[in-house]
């Protein structure tokens, strides 16, 4: 597994550990009521479960088993954009929940922005390498 | 692929179909004049395809795929697997039962399932975590 899927998946394991936290404490709070402030995490939750977990975690996997470019030195592509996705998810999603935590609404847009951001950065630097094996190799992938 | 796997699949695909079928429930409703109490089954149609069918066949996938532990070892713990399984399962089937009937004949012992609910699947993600986590590594 190369190094940037190392991280995705590793960081999206880590949001799934904090979303499934967050998602106990309001189910149990549902149940039998435990802090007055349990359904503030409501939001932070989603965030976490939908873009830090599952969307990082397929983002992750993707850069690892999709066709590399084999006669080329950077067999993964401009992996450097990859990179630049990984920090920007990241930063968007925990800024993201802890602005939803806050009540922060401007900070939150911010937070989404910057998921928007480390996507379409995700995107352009994977994009060549949905293809046939074997096939075309972009001349310039740096 | 190992026997683990194929039950998170498997187990998967019944929660897509039932997570499905809530959904067209729960749209059909109002054009059809049904209770508006079927409603109440929204979070569980919900967590039945987010947690019940994505999660777990990443959980499955993830399982037989991932880079090997080690040679002795290679996907970590396999009862650590099966607790993960078994308490997801656990988890959202009390629930599936427990949150809609909460609402609708709001009695105790609804309360201690849900709260027993979110304990299982609290543990179920976290052991997933845990048995996982040696195995996301470079190669």
């Amino acid at each position: 597994m190369p190094k940037l899927s190392v991280w995705m998946v590793g960081a999206s394991l880590i949001h799934m550990g904090f979303g499934f936290l967050f998602g106990s404490l309001i189910l149990h709070h549902k149940g039998i009521p435990i802090f007055s402030w349990t359904w503030q995490l409501l939001n932070p939750h989603i965030e976490l479960m939908i873009f830090g977990w599952t969307m990082q975690f397929i983002m992750g996997i993707a850069f690892f088993i999709l066709p590399r470019f084999s006669e080329h030195p950077n067999r993964y592509g401009a992996e450097y954009l990859g990179w630049w996705s990984f920090f920007g998810i990241n930063l968007g999603v925990i800024l993201t929940a802890i602005s939803y935590w806050f009540g922060w609404h401007d900070m939150a847009i911010i937070g989404q922005f910057f998921v928007l951001l480390a996507v379409v950065t995700f995107v352009a630097m994977i994009s060549p390498r949905v293809k046939p094996l074997g096939s075309f190799t972009p001349r310039k992938l740096t | 692929m190992p026997t683990l796997s194929r039950w998170f699949i498997k187990v998967g695909m019944i929660y897509f179909i039932m997570g499905l079928t809530m959904s067209v429930i729960l749209l059909a409703q109002p054009a059809l004049g049904w209770s508006p109490q079927l409603q109440v089954m929204r979070p569980v149609y919900l967590h039945f395809l987010f947690i019940g069918w994505v999660t777990q066949i990443i959980m499955g996938v993830g399982y037989w795929m991932f880079p090997k532990y080690s040679k002795e070892n290679p996907r970590g713990s396999e009862k650590l697997g099966w607790v993960a399984f078994i308490s997801l399962n656990l988890g959202l089937l009390l629930r599936g039962v427990s949150e809609p009937m909460i609402i609708i004949y709001p009695q105790p012992i609804w309360g201690w399932m849900l709260a027993l609910a979110s304990m299982f699947l609290l543990l179920a993600g976290w052991v997933f975590i845990f048995n996982t986590w040696g195995r996301i590594k470079e190669r």
